[in-house]
């Protein structure tokens, strides 16, 4: 057996037994929030062998804490090196809990609410919040310094990401200072009148990507205007924004409903007449909410919530005559069964104003199956337009490169509002 | 859409190779949440370092090249070491299509060999690249992959033709 069969079999074997490994759709955010907010990326579930619960013994409990950081200190960090995982099990956390209320710690229900991700980070941050306050930005530079610190020892951090000024660096009064002369002059005199103040001596990247340090001193007014300057060590004044205050978010709920919608479109078989045109009539209410939008999924909701999707009258053909038609045209275009066979597909039915109705299928190569069009031997797919009058093919489409919406294939569409480099 | 490139191009990379990143990090660490932490450190990592790449190598071996980097990170860990790692066929990931023995028997002999082994072969045989650029995405001489893969391939083929016999 030859070196090109060898690899066609383990490709084989791969494809078809490891298809049970699922990608992440959510995967992309996840990354770019962990960049963009300097946090430490949560592993989705819990690794290997759960160490018996060996917490605090009772004896312990003879000693009452007064703070939610020694309670951190002595509770919570033990607690947290007793197995490898990011988070606590269940029955760690209800003894820790147990161990908290025993002691006198009040525990809310926003703060139990934020303990259910059971994140050992997110705890030692929620019991800290008990001692200095709602936003660790705002709590005194030895408590920031000191939690990063446990973190590390806990290998719940891989290094350290705020500081306490060295030797050599400016001091925490001087950077406030600095900060404070440089926005004044820039926005008036009284700009910083009246505004919360925000100061953390991080890690962060410069321009060229290195990681550095930098004082990040924020003064934000009542209305949520913010005025930020970051300092280098050596008291240089590197940038200062003023950030307007942002539009009022959403309510809980509306976030909620959107965030449930979002879910059904990463799933492919979401994607049929009935659900879009079910989808459209439903949730139309959401979009005075998503208009300021700027998010990627908020945009996509958005363009299929104004899209004029709806079902097909009795004298028309149905939808799975539509696509039946559909395959047969991509079948005359070049694309076989077989190569359809790799690709996802959806079908809608659309009623632009003042045009025919028109079903609308799109086959796109599903991202396991893209190793033909990397090759060249296959487009990455096609578009068909189909009259629900008589079933004829209007217009075909051939997808000759990626298009920016490997994710669906809804968009794009000649009618869509959304636009991408490289989708003409 | 996301406004900012490099963000986009994050996107799309995600949508390309999250799956094959997937499967070659699952072969290397035989545990599907490692695996899922590797490749999400992985578009992290490339997405910090996306400014310094230069091109020098296609997208996807500059991707395979910091997976493997993390998988090997991942393995040094204190927890892999004193883990037995050992993966029988009832441990993969259940398949979502029908698959043959004999892509099992394959896969299996693929996550038996030797740590060296496996690297070659993931990433000649299953990521299609020249022996050059696995040597350059492993750090080791073109020679070196070469007696590397020959033993991996040695392997596999035995593995094949016990499967022949038995079928």
């Amino acid at each position: 057996m030859d070196d090109r069969e060898l690899r066609r079999r383990l490709h084989l074997a791969q494809q078809r037994r490891l298809s049970g490994l699922s990608p992440d759709p959510y995967l992309a955010r996840r990354v770019l929030s962990r960049a963009r907010e300097g946090q430490r990326f949560k592993k989705r579930l819990t690794v290997g062998v759960i160490l018996a619960v060996m917490l605090m013994a009772s004896a312990a409990l003879a000693i009452a804490w007064l703070s939610g950081k020694a309670f951190v200190k002595e509770v919570i960090a033990p607690a947290s090196i007793r197995q490898e995982s990011d988070r606590f099990t269940q029955e760690e956390a209800d003894e820790i809990i147990r161990i908290a209320r025993e002691n006198g710690i009040e525990l809310t229900q926003p703060m139990l609410d934020g303990l259910s991700s059971m994140y050992k980070e997110t705890w030692m941050l929620q019991f800290m919040k008990l001692d200095y306050g709602f936003y660790p930005a705002a709590w005194p530079l030895e408590e920031q310094a000191w939690l990063d610190a446990l973190l590390v020892s806990c290998g719940l951090r891989e290094q350290r990401t705020r500081f306490l000024p060295a030797e050599g660096e400016i001091s925490e009064e001087t950077a406030i200072e600095t900060a404070a002369a440089c926005i004044r002059e820039a926005w008036g005199a009284g700009v910083l009148d009246g505004t919360t103040r925000y100061v953390q001596y991080m890690l962060t990247e410069d321009a060229s990507g290195a990681l550095c340090k930098r004082w990040d001193v924020e003064f934000e007014d009542a209305a949520g205007n913010v005025f930020l300057a970051q300092i280098t060590p050596e008291g240089r004044v590197e940038q200062i924004i003023n950030r307007p205050a942002e539009p009022p978010v959403e309510s809980v709920e509306v976030t909620q409903t959107v965030s449930e919608t979002l879910s059904l479109l990463y799933d492919d078989s979401f994607f049929t007449v009935e659900n879009l045109a079910r989808l459209r009539e439903e949730q139309r209410a959401l979009l005075p909410e998503l208009a300021q939008a700027q998010d990627e999924d908020m945009l996509a909701l958005r363009q299929l919530l104004t899209t004029p999707y709806a079902l097909s009258a009795e004298d028309e053909i149905s939808p799975r005559e539509a696509m039946e038609r559909a395959t047969q045209a991509a079948g005359e275009q070049g694309f076989s069964a077989q190569a359809l066979s790799l690709c996802k597909s959806s079908i809608s039915y659309r009623q632009y104003e003042g045009e025919p109705a028109v079903y609308r299928v799109c086959f796109k190569l599903k991202p396991e199956n893209r190793q033909p069009f990397y090759e060249g031997r296959l487009p990455f797919g096609i578009v068909l337009y189909i009259s629900p009058a008589d079933g004829s093919l209007t217009q075909a489409v051939v997808l000759e490169e990626l298009d920016g919406f490997e994710r669906w294939c809804e968009f794009p569409d000649p009618h869509d509002t959304l636009s991408h480099p490289g989708v003409g | 859409m996301e406004s900012d490139p490099r963000a986009q191009r994050l996107v799309d990379m995600v949508d390309r190779y999250q799956a094959q990143l997937l499967r070659l990090c699952y072969l290397i660490l035989r545990d599907t949440m490692l695996a899922e932490d590797a490749v999400q450190e992985t578009f992290l990592k490339a997405y910090r370092a996306m400014g310094r790449f230069r091109g020098d190598c296609q997208e996807k071996t500059w991707l395979m090249r910091i997976a493997i980097n993390t998988c090997r990170d991942m393995r040094r860990s204190a927890w892999l070491r004193h883990t037995d790692r050992s993966v029988t066929p009832e441990m993969l990931p259940p398949a979502s299509v029908p698959f043959e023995q004999e892509d099992e028997d394959l896969l299996m002999t693929v996550m038996a060999l030797p740590i060296k082994l496996r690297e070659a072969v993931l990433l000649y045989y299953f990521e299609d690249m020249r022996v050059k650029e696995v040597a350059a995405a492993l750090g080791v001489t073109p020679s070196t992959v070469t007696n590397r893969l020959q033993r991996a391939a040695k392997a596999l083929r035995t593995a094949l033709e016990r499967g022949n016999d038995r079928g």
